[in-house]
């Protein structure tokens, strides 16, 4: 009895975090212009999954998963094109990021209410215990989706842009060349080195594609790089400091997998050793706006890039530099 | 007067042990109540300013102002009052309002 109205309270507390969402994205949609905001987001809550493809059969595994979440991704901009007419590129992956996170949000939602509704049914105790002692972390998890949302709105960097803020460090206001869909790509010469600089075209929220963009400058190079680096915002463990940097090697990026696969299979095909430059964060500090201490680590990152660069390749060397993470905010 | 003493030991016991019962349901309800408000704040968010950082392109020229709408990092944000040349947001960041930071120049 005791388990039971303690999950009801925390499962209504979670109702209030989705409800506020949501009515966030549908206030935001009406300042747009937008006249059925209700059946705009309803149809998006529910719909737009992506199924796992077999993996019993593991042959091009990733080529199917990227094909699936590919054509999701092209499926829900589309629709929502189609809704809000007339919306710049940057409007929409706001509109899309805001409504991926308030439907990631009503889906949580859906499955604790689906235990806790199965543990009264049964009158299964140990479900109902489990629940209860699990709600009161997994709402703290929760608020700061809810403010990810107004940052979003606002065109706010979050801790996630900390990758692309890192590629704007060096890259400046040189041209930015389309490569793929919503990822762009800039040519600086450091010390006599061509270094090509990846990242999510900005300044709207996406991450882009940037492992098939650094797969088309390899190629466009003709697979002559001496040297990958990837810069990402990691989660932290509980204990290290926020805005620390390390650094290792591999691919940085935190994708399901076709694009973290992408950079491998280019970095093995060049023979480039391949540099991971991470920035830790909390998963709360990587959707919320950035804060101070995250920005401050922004110069640090780029510094370790710069030293990569000048203390491990030779002048007239090729470098591709991809800063993965969401571009909100970041040109 | 040895035997008053003795009746009365167990009056004592029993005002102790309720005292006790009392004491502890006392601290246990506003415990409660703690825990309540602790739950209602949790969805609160604290105050924060969102502080932009615009800096001129030959760097000897910064300005923390309020963030204001339409702000990206990247955006040429006029001229630079000391080279004329263009100052760029830099960055975008934000502070609890607690820990007001006032505008700098360099």
């Amino acid at each position: 009895m005791r388990y039971e109205r303690g999950v009801a309270a925390r499962l209504m507390l979670v109702e209030t975090l989705v409800r506020e969402s949501i009515n966030k994205v549908k206030n935001y949609l009406s300042r747009l212009g937008v006249k059925e905001s209700d059946s705009v987001v309803s149809g998006v809550l529910d719909n737009y999954f992506v199924i796992d493809p077999v993996s019993i059969e593991p042959t091009d595994i990733i080529k199917r998963m990227d094909h699936m979440i590919v054509n999701n991704e092209s499926k829900f901009k589309k629709d929502l094109e189609k809704s809000i007419p007339g919306i710049s590129r940057h409007t929409l992956n706001n509109v899309a990021v805001s409504l991926a996170i308030a439907s990631a949000l009503f889906t949580v939602f859906k499955v604790l209410r689906h235990y806790y509704l199965l543990g009264k049914k049964y009158e299964n105790w140990v479900l109902l215990m489990q629940l209860y002692l699990l709600l009161p972390q997994l709402v703290k998890e929760l608020i700061p989706y809810t403010k990810a949302i107004d940052g979003v709105f606002r065109g706010l960097p979050i801790g996630d842009s900390v990758g692309p803020m890192v590629a704007f460090k060096l890259a400046g206001l040189s041209p930015r060349i389309d490569i793929e869909e919503d990822t762009v790509y800039s040519l600086i010469n450091v010390e006599g080195r061509n270094v090509y600089i990846v990242k999510a075209r900005g300044p709207g929220a996406t991450v882009g594609r940037p492992g098939k963009g650094v797969a088309k400058i390899a190629e466009m190079l003709s697979y002559s790089v001496a040297r990958i680096i990837t810069v990402d915002a990691a989660l932290k463990l509980e204990g290290e400091q926020t805005g620390s940097i390390a650094e290792g090697s591999g691919a940085a990026i935190g994708d399901p997998g076709p694009e973290k696969i992408e950079i491998e299979r280019v970095a093995v095909k060049c023979g480039a050793p391949l540099d991971a430059v991470i920035i830790k964060m909390g998963v709360d500090e990587a959707i919320k706006p950035m804060s101070k201490e995250i920005a401050d680590s922004i110069d640090k990152a780029y510094q370790k890039v710069l030293d990569i660069i000048k203390n491990r390749t030779k002048p007239g060397d090729n470098i591709i530099v991809a800063g993965i993470g969401n571009s909100v905010g970041v040109y | 007067m040895n035997m008053q003493i003795n009746n009365n030991i167990p009056t004592i016991i029993l005002i102790v042990f309720f005292s006790a019962i009392l004491v502890y349901l006392v601290r246990y309800g506003l415990g409660y109540i703690v825990r309540i408000r602790k739950n209602k704040s949790e969805l609160q968010e604290p105050p924060l300013k969102t502080v932009t950082v615009v800096s001129c392109i030959n760097q000897d020229y910064t300005l923390e102002r309020e963030f204001r709408e339409g702000d990206f990092i990247g955006k040429v944000d006029g001229p630079c009052p000391k080279c004329n040349s263009s100052t760029v947001v830099e960055r975008i960041y934000v502070v609890p309002l607690a820990v007001r930071e006032t505008g700098r120049k360099r």
